[in-house]
This record gives C-alpha cells, structure tokens and sequence, in this order.
C-alpha cells in the first residue's frame, strides 16, 4: 500500500497544477475533468496501493498536458486569428479533453473497490467503463455554463460541446474494448487490494 | 409467477400496446390538421411530426419486449416513464419548450431522473446476478457507480441531439450551445437528485426489493404450473 504513495502524490500534485490552469484559462471542461482526477488521486493517496495510482498519475500527466496545450498552444484566439477552423478547433480540443478519460475511468473503479470494498469483475468493468468515462465530461459543462451566466463569452455554437461528447464516447468505447481483452482472458478482478486474479 | 399476474401482465400490455401509439398519433393527426401552439412557438412542423411518430414507436417497445416474456418493469415504474413521453410531446407540440424559458431545464431534470432511474434497475438487476467473486460494494459503491455511469446519459442525448441536427441540417433539436450547456446542468441536478434518493432508499430498503417486478430473460417470466 505505502509503495503507491510517491506516485499517488505526484498525481495529486499534477491535477491540482492540472485544474488551476485550465481554470486560469477558463478550460472549463478540461478542469472538470481535472477535478476528477484531483479526487481520485487524493483517494488514491489515501487509500490505493500503486496500481491504482498510476493510472490516476497517467490521468493527471495527460490532463495536466492537455491544459497546457490548449492553454498556451492551441488557443481560441488561432480560431480568432483565421490561422485554423472552427471544425479543426474543436476536433483537436475534443481530443485532448477526451484523452485523460481511459486511465481516469479504470481509476475510478480501484478507487471505488478501495473506498467500498468493491470487487470488479471484468464483464462489470467492461459494461460500465465506456458510461464512466463519458460521465466525467458532463461537470466541465456545467462549469462553462456557470461561467458563462457569470458573464464569460458563450461558446460560437454547440458543435463544440458535441464533439467533446462523441470524441468522449468513441475513446471510451475503445477503452471497454481493450479493458475486456485484458481481463477477461487474465481473470483479473479489482478490488479493494488492488488488481488480484480469480481463481479458476 | 402465477398464472393470474401473468394474465394481467400480458392483459395490460397489450392495452398500452394499442392505447400509447394510437394516441400519440393522435396528436400527430392533431398538429398535422391546424392545432398549431408549437409551430407558432418556433418548432418547424415536421420535426413536430417526427417527434409524435417516434414516440409512438417507442412507446411499443416496453409491451412488445413484455408479450415476448424479455424484459418488464415494475407497474410504477413504467407508469413513470410513460408519463414522461406524454408530458414530452404534448409540452413540446404546445409550444412550452419555446414559450416557458425554464420548461426545458424543468423537463430535463425530470427526464434525468428517470433515466438515471433505469439505470438503477439495470445496475440492480446486475447486482442481483453478480457471481460471488464481483459486488458494487455496499449501497456506497452502488451510488457511486449509479452517479457516474447516469452522468453519461446526459452526454449521450446531446450527441443524439447534435448529430439529429447535423445529419438533417437543420437546427431541429438544439437552440445554441447555451441550450446545450443548460441540458446538461439540469442533467447532472438530477441524477444527484436520483442518486442520492436511491442512497437512501438503499439504507431502508434491500435493492432486490425496490426492483422487485423487474424481470429479465425468459426464465423470470416462467408462469407456476406450466
């Protein structure tokens, strides 16, 4: 259990930096997923060995990353400046929200078994996997919607919100895909322990 | 079950089988001859027709799946649900979508709820078919699970609602990314609304009880005697 923590911390420590810049640059959706990640790794932290760990530490890199990105690379003003569309915009952001999704998902789950003493077996994981993932997008947009009552700039249209989703949706099915192919043929479960392998 | 409640299941399934389309249709006959509150609202009238259409193929598949002895819900449950069609079409085709400025937030708290309420018998009747070796974790992991995988399905009507408009090119179903921020607000109120009832119903009540009259697969619907 003590092994996960320096992964753990370094979790914690990257969505946090993760969460103030996409807040910063009112990143709503990518600070929503932040947070995700901010609370996983903090159960993590406290309750995970180090599997669990790191894919909170995976989720919060790849969050972390992609605030940067969008934050000081790939701006809104390259839209405003005519260097890019509005189509590529989207699509390229879709994909960077999307991105942190998988090892945030499968987080989830060994933070949940830690917390609840929960046994996930890989039918359950691979069923519930794609909707958990997709799930976590949906805070971000009521954070742009507050920002936005709050007097921000609105988004130019909805094609924005729905890119995100269908990008969220597409990697998460992919995700249950592939975390079927590991679990089913390997019996793993995971539990509060961690990753552990049914007896035959 | 007995003979007798499988009787009247298949008795009332086939009532809604021709009450819930006939009706709908009925407002579709309703819009398409002048009544006319909705399209004076704002709302093009085939996407009216098209609503009215759907909902009443729709509203077939919970009969249907019953008659076919796959899947049922519990009496109060469907009674919900259905009451959530009716109040779709017949607020929309009045016009109250356009014309009431919180209709729409309104509805989707309602609709979120109910959704998330699916998701619960689903996650109930997977809880009850667990083998020995897999568990939710208490009525804890439960709603955590129930939270996160609701959440989704806000995000997944507003895919279905983008792509709608998209693929007819016409803005049918979304009135700017405002209403799509809006939608999934009142999406993420309500499955808290929902999952934090279902937390505390669970700690009263076992969550095969609250399912109880939820049946899936053949051998649920195995009738005593026969």
């Amino acid at each position: 259990m003590e092994s996960g923590r320096p992964l753990a911390s370094a979790a914690t420590v990257l969505s946090a930096a993760s969460l103030a810049c996409a807040a910063w640059h009112s990143d709503w959706i990518g600070a929503g997923v932040a947070v995700f990640a901010l609370v996983f790794s903090a159960v993590s932290l406290l309750k995970c060995g180090p599997r669990a760990a790191m894919f909170c530490l995976a989720g919060s890199a790849i969050s972390l990353a992609g605030s940067l990105v969008i934050g000081f690379v790939f701006t809104f003003d390259l839209y405003l400046d005519h260097t890019i569309t509005l189509t590529t915009w989207n699509i390229v952001c879709a994909i960077i929200h999307a991105a942190p999704l998988p090892p945030l998902a499968i987080a989830a789950f060994y933070c949940i078994a830690a917390v609840f003493n929960a046994s996930f077996n890989w039918a359950l994981t691979f069923s519930l996997c794609p909707f958990v993932g997709l799930g976590m997008l949906v805070p971000g947009f009521v954070m742009e919607y507050i920002d936005e009552m709050l007097g921000a700039p609105e988004l130019p249209n909805n094609a924005y919100a729905v890119t995100c989703l269908l990008a969220g949706l597409l990697i998460m099915a992919v995700t249950g895909a592939i975390v079927r192919k590991v679990m089913k043929p390997n019996r793993y479960l995971i539990r509060a322990s961690g990753r552990e392998v049914r007896d035959p | 079950m007995t003979p007798e409640e499988d009787a009247k299941q298949r008795r009332l399934a086939k009532i809604i089988l021709v009450v819930c389309p006939v009706s709908f249709m009925a407002v579709f006959a309703a819009v398409t001859m002048g009544w006319d509150p909705g399209i004076k609202a704002g709302h093009p009238l085939e996407y009216l027709q098209a609503t009215c259409f759907l909902w009443a193929l729709i509203s077939t598949v919970l009969p249907i799946l019953r008659l076919l002895r796959i899947f049922s819900l519990p009496y109060w449950f469907a009674a919900i649900i259905y009451g959530d069609m009716y109040l779709y079409v017949l607020s929309l085709c009045s016009g109250m979508y356009l014309n009431i400025s919180w209709w729409g937030d309104l509805t989707h708290i309602l609709s979120s709820i109910i959704v998330s309420g699916i998701v619960f018998m689903v996650l109930g009747l997977m809880h009850s078919r667990l083998p020995p070796h897999a568990t939710f974790g208490g009525r804890g992991g439960f709603t955590a699970v129930l939270f996160l995988v609701s959440l989704s399905f806000g995000g997944i009507w507003e895919i279905m609602e983008g792509m709608t408009d998209l693929i007819s090119g016409q803005p049918y179903m979304v009135y700017g990314a405002k209403d799509t921020l809006g939608d999934l607000t009142a999406d993420l109120i309500g499955v808290a609304i929902l999952s934090a009832s279902a937390y505390i119903a669970m700690g009263r009540v076992p969550v095969e009880r609250i399912i109880d009259g939820l049946r899936f697969g053949k051998p649920s619907f195995a009738v005593d005697g026969a």
